[in-house]
């Protein structure tokens, strides 16, 4: 009964390389149906290969703004398998790949934004964790050296934090991404000055 | 400051959407309509289009129309041209014509003398 279903679990930092994977499953004949748990968790359905095309983008904002442009989207014909306003604002849409080319910004201005709005997030998130990771260290370097306190109850004074190396690389890979992003953005900036 | 920035060559994408707005249209009409226009060259997408919307409405050169008695789906928004917006389009066209002069006196030359 559950063979019609793939589900998938997988996180993707680069949001280009997540929507090229999911077009490339249903160019395999898997539609992207849902998505859950923090944009992990993939569903996808059978369908004709290459049937839908989809595309994804960060649509931050509140309230009725935001409600504006989701259904505008929508009466553009898009059709939306996800928004996650608890994951930077993550929506995910497709269309028919029948109904022509799709893109949902087609002039270079629009794409920069984008871009822009990625590299924010990712230099802040990378050194949010790095500068908390960096605070705990310091904290726990405090209490163990300077008041003499045993390493197990410098962990306790601390609140139970301590330096996860996991985290850490997390915000390091974050880092890394934004600024990557960062020199891509100079290039696309530099190729608009000469085409619209 | 904000006369000499509306002097600058519109994006095709404002071009065309206010070309096709001297009809009114809503959001998904316009893609289609600049989609025939351009036989399918210029494919607007939906996050373009929103963006230069929201813009052309505080500008003052596009406005939305008041929703049809009856509707009840107050998101279809319909949108038309002002007369500011006309005025824009007029002046974008002249420049443009002024161009294409340009491009092709000079590339006529060429040929005669080459």
């Amino acid at each position: 009964m559950k063979k019609d279903r793939k589900v998938i679990y997988k996180a993707y930092l680069d949001l280009q390389k997540e929507e090229n994977w999911i077009n490339r499953m249903c160019g395999k004949g898997w539609a992207l149906a849902k998505v859950n748990l923090l944009g992990i968790r993939f569903v996808f359905e059978p369908c004709q290969p290459g049937e839908y095309i989809y595309r994804s983008e960060l649509v931050s904002g509140l309230g009725r703004k935001k409600r504006d442009y989701l259904a505008f989207l929508e009466d553009s014909g898009a059709e939306i398998i996800a928004h996650q306003w608890y994951n930077l604002g993550w929506t995910c849409c497709r269309k028919k790949s029948s109904d022509g080319p799709f893109e949902l910004y087609s002039d270079s201005a629009g794409k920069l934004k984008q871009q822009k709005k990625l590299c924010k997030y990712y230099l802040f998130f990378g050194w949010l964790i790095l500068a908390l990771q960096a605070l705990t260290l310091i904290n726990h370097c405090l209490l163990y050296f300077h008041f003499g306190l045993s390493f197990s109850d410098s962990f306790i004074m601390n609140g139970f934090g301590y330096v996860n190396p996991f985290l850490s690389l997390l915000g390091i890979i974050l880092i890394c991404d934004g600024y990557r992003l960062r020199r891509k953005i100079r290039q696309m900036e530099k190729e608009v000055r000469i085409r619209e | 400051m904000a006369e000499s920035s509306e002097r600058g060559a519109l994006t095709e994408a404002v071009y065309y959407i206010l070309l096709s707005l001297t009809s009114p249209l809503h959001g998904y009409g316009i893609m289609q309509n600049i989609s025939e226009l351009s036989s399918g060259r210029v494919i607007l997408g939906p996050g373009t289009l929103y963006g230069a919307l929201n813009t052309l409405m505080e500008k003052g050169w596009i406005s939305s129309l008041s929703n049809r008695p009856g509707g009840k789906n107050d998101r279809k928004k319909e949108y038309q041209i002002t007369e500011i917006g006309r005025e824009v389009l007029r002046g974008e066209l002249e420049r443009l014509r002024e161009l294409v002069r340009h491009g092709e006196e000079t590339l006529a030359q060429g040929r005669a003398l080459g």
